[in-house]
């Protein structure tokens, strides 16, 4: 039996699901500020449904858009000083074009020297010597630094060095928080500092979340494994998740994906996940959600490591409606709670929802609502809402979708329903499958385990099969120590960036290899 | 008359610098991130345009080797100022201004930051016109402005060559340097006197850049974008750009070779290209695009650009899926013709491709 957990901006869900996929129980929950109040709740409420005993669980799978939500309201962020490995200090300052509400938490930045040549020999025998790290350290604590960014040159081709500073801040500094480049993204200076500082900004954001849900699960008897999903849909532990929250900021969408997949038995599909506050669209290609290649950005930073590859429309369910000037406008303000406020429900708050009730009243209903209110409304004005949400959405599955692939649509997210019938003729199949609320808990469930390597390779001795041969099967073991199926596992995705302009043979790989959890 | 750069202007430079790559000239970001970092909010950038330049002495400065390796093992920033130095001590006299050898991507940029550092002014034009790989191919070769005395310099060593007047033994001699210090390096060359040099360049460029730039970067709807994207190729040295297709990349295939990165992908059309589709061959820039058979080639340039904002694309960013628009543009006449056409031309690229194709002007009948 699993236990999927989806901690949302507004609801936590939380489901059962028998090993072969049924659904047993699910319930939702509002999320409550410390994020773990409302997976207990949730998570007691659907194993007594249910009817199963904790020790029945075999697992018990997370998923959370809480570090994603953090980017918009920052809060509980840290202040962060920079360490930079570099051949000279360079007067390329960090975070050029970040919004300021987050670069100001960026305190101090350190330069030490490089010793590293491209090729991977040590220009000089010496290292950064080991007063000028206690003096960092010494100012680190008088400045009152809670975490720290360690970026060194060449450090996708040669993790040593940013290691070695690592190992000397922590005998000075045992308990501070540390994120070396190396383990967050690839090759490209700038791109990966931003990615590691971003990192380091949010260390603290989930990590009192998830000591707590290790806490949590002991108390409720959970004696399984515990697991986060990150970017790419895969599962990583709890500790991971605390090293690495930046992982974590595409976790949400991700699941509702794989949710999506597995409600339609769909294996290629379009899905819009249609939520409160935005409308996701992404797609899922050999029952994987798709990743984004190259460069892309978080929070218009651009970063080079891999998030999810979809488009988000800045509004949702919840989004209020106004007209200015005989235009309509949907704004990205969002009502506190849709069922209270909303004209539906008896509110005074004109919304998206509103919108597509008053043309389409049979959409959805519950015994709260009311079709009072909406008498009020322009039937020109709602309509132009819908043809506006339609019209976007379908402009984006086209985007997203290859001409020859055809692939059906499906509707997932609490306002799926608003969309049932009205976005394609007959020409497109367009699936609304049940349990599309809860799409992202249960999509939790089924993420894969993943291992993946990214680096540079210089190829002296090995030719290129052979170091790929080598890190694949350094992969599966991997994958097989963390509790793979051994004939589930394989390798999913081989990527190639030569080098231009450059004599000799270098060459980045990128390598990912999947596999199914093992159970009893 | 000469005009002004601003630090606000950066970042549209950028993006022009960009386009006018084709592909390739590398990524902008890291110099734009350098720029940005050195210039303060009242620093300007002062830009002689042709007939501003008279007795001066102006060098060619950028980057050359790896723009992958520029990326990761960032410059200090004082590289360019640095090499100048060695340069000027070289040939015993003072640099009056830079100016660009490649307007396509990084090297479009670097001789900004050498001129805020020493209150410097640029030359409005650069040796290309685009992006290309080698040092011989510019026009200030082909009008015999030596390349040498040319100063290497990394992060901590010069390294200069001079005495050899064969520009590919000389660029020979750079690439060894660059494969055994780094990967890659800053340069100072193709000095000349302003008067060789305004009779040697391509006129126009950098304004061209900040102009396609401001194009593209402008809160206003695609076609609006599109428009002034063609008034300022139409107000130019360049000819007037010919929508190829509309349509999504499918197909890529890419390749390493020679220290290339080459390959090709197809774009099948959509909306009022449906039915249509071309394939674009790229090595290091995108250099032909074929339907059926060549009806571009290089040196004509070949545009890759977002559907949705305009923004161009770099070879490396290629991808099966994408929405793009395809311009091809003629190049600017210095650089068609037969001489330049000998360094510059199709078969420079592997391109087998009969000559006579070179030769069209882009009329428009000939796309349709």
């Amino acid at each position: 039996m699993k236990l999927g957990i989806d901690v949302g901006g507004t609801h936590t869900d939380a489901v059962i699901l028998r090993n072969d996929g049924k659904l047993l129980s699910w319930k939702k929950q509002l999320t409550s500020s410390d994020i773990i109040s409302s997976i207990e709740l949730a998570a007691k409420e659907v194993l007594s449904e249910a009817g199963i005993a904790p020790h029945q669980i075999d697992g018990v799978f997370v998923g959370t858009t809480h570090v994603q939500n953090a980017l918009y309201q920052p809060v509980n962020l840290s202040k962060t000083a920079l360490v930079r490995i570099t051949k000279k200090p360079s007067l390329v300052e960090p975070a050029v074009l970040w919004p300021n509400q987050i670069k100001k938490y960026i305190e101090k930045v350190y330069h030490l020297k490089s010793f590293y040549d491209y090729t991977g020999t040590m220009s000089e025998t010496t290292t950064p010597s080991h007063d000028e790290i206690k003096q960092i350290c010494i100012d680190i604590e008088k400045n009152k630094i809670e975490s720290i960014c360690i970026v060194g040159v060449y450090s996708p081709l040669y993790e040593a060095e940013e290691i070695y500073i690592w190992e000397s801040i922590k005998s000075h500094l045992p308990e501070i928080s540390i994120t070396m480049s190396h383990e967050i993204a690839s090759i490209g200076f700038i791109e990966r500092e931003n990615a590691t500082l971003l990192n380091a900004i949010f260390s603290k954001v989930i990590r009192q979340a998830m000591i707590d849900l290790s806490v949590l699960c002991k108390k409720l008897l959970l004696n399984c494994p515990c697991w986060i999903t990150q970017n790419d849909g895969s599962l990583m532990e709890i500790q991971e998740a605390i090293d690495y929250p930046i992982f974590t900021i595409g976790s949400g969408v991700t699941n509702s994906f794989r949710g999506a997949s597995i409600l339609s038995g769909l294996k290629e599909c379009i899905v819009v996940d249609f939520g409160g506050s935005t409308i996701d669209i992404g797609k899922i290609l050999n029952g994987q959600p798709e990743a984004s290649l190259g460069s892309t950005s978080i929070f218009s930073i651009d970063v080079n490591m891999q998030v999810p590859k979809m488009y988000s429309l800045p509004y949702g369910g919840g989004s209020l409606i106004s007209v200015k000037k005989e235009s309509v406008q949907i704004n990205e303000t969002i009502v506190s709670d849709l069922e209270q406020q909303g004209i539906s429900w008896g509110g005074n708050t004109w919304t998206l929802t509103d919108s597509f009730l008053k043309v389409y009243p049979g959409s959805f209903s519950d015994e709260k609502m009311t079709s009072k209110g909406l008498s009020k409304l322009s039937t020109e004005a709602c309509q132009k809402v819908i043809n506006k949400v339609t019209g976007e959405i379908k402009e984006k599955i086209n985007r997203l979708e290859l001409k020859s692939e055809g692939f059906p649509v499906v509707l997932v997210g609490g306002g799926s329903s608003l969309l049932v019938d009205r976005l394609f003729g007959k020409y497109k199949k367009v699936y609304h499958p049940a349990g599309h609320h809860i799409s992202n808990a249960i999509g939790a469930c089924f993420a894969p385990l993943s291992a993946k390597t990214d680096k540079v390779f210089w190829l002296n001795d090995r030719t290129k099969q052979e170091v790929i041969e080598d890190e694949t099967e350094s992969l599966f073991q991997q994958l097989l120590d963390k509790g793979a199926k051994s004939e589930s596992i394989e390798l999913v995705s081989i990527e190639e960036f030569p080098f231009d302009y450059l004599k000799g043979e270098v060459l980045r790989i990128r390598l990912k290899a999947l596999g199914d959890l093992e159970f009893g | 008359m000469s005009w002004q750069i601003k630090k606000q202007d950066i970042p549209f430079l950028a993006i022009g610098a960009k386009m006018i790559a084709c592909g390739g000239g590398g990524n902008t970001k890291t110099i734009q991130s350098l720029l940005l970092s050195i210039m303060k909010d009242d620093d300007v950038i002062t830009v002689k345009t042709m007939s501003d330049i008279d007795d001066e002495w102006i060098v060619g400065i950028g980057m050359m080797g790896s723009t992958i390796l520029y990326d990761e093992n960032i410059p200090s920033g004082e590289e360019g100022d640095q090499a100048l130095k060695v340069y000027e001590s070289i040939v015993q006299r003072r640099v009056d201004a830079l100016i660009s050898v490649e307007i396509g991507g990084i090297n479009a940029l670097a001789p900004l930051v050498t001129a805020v550092q020493n209150h410097l002014p640029v030359v409005d034009g650069d040796s290309m016109g685009r992006a290309f790989p080698e040092l011989y191919m510019t026009t200030f070769y082909l009008n015999q402005i030596p390349l040498t005395p040319l100063v290497l310099q990394t992060h901590d060593v010069s390294e200069v060559i001079q005495g050899i007047h064969d520009i590919q033994i000389a660029a020979e001699k750079t690439k060894d340097f660059i494969a055994t210090n780094g990967g890659y390096v800053h340069f100072v060359g193709f000095g000349a006197k302003a008067r060789k040099m305004k009779t040697s360049m391509i006129p126009g460029s950098l304004k061209l850049i900040y102009r396609l730039g401001m194009a593209i970067k402008k809160d206003i709807s695609i076609d609006q974008k599109m428009e002034e994207m063609l008034a300022v190729f139409g107000n130019s040295l360049y000819g007037k750009p010919h929508e190829i297709i509309r349509g999504e990349v499918t197909d890529v295939s890419k390749w390493f070779e020679q220290e290339s990165l080459i390959g090709k992908f197809t774009v099948e059309g959509n909306s009022s290209f449906l039915n249509k589709w071309v394939e674009i061959e790229f090595k290091n820039e995108f250099i032909a695009i074929k339907e059926k058979q060549y009806i571009c080639t290089i040196p004509d340039l070949i545009l890759v650009l977002d559907e949705e904002s305009l923004a161009p694309y770099s070879v490396s960013e290629i991808q099966e899926g994408l929405s793009v628009i395809i311009f091809a543009v003629p190049a600017p006449s210095i650089i068609r013709t037969k001489d330049m056409l000998a360094i510059i031309g199709p078969h420079n690229f592997d391109l087998a491709v009969p000559s006579k194709l070179l030769q069209g002007d882009c009329h428009h009948e000939a796309w349709n």
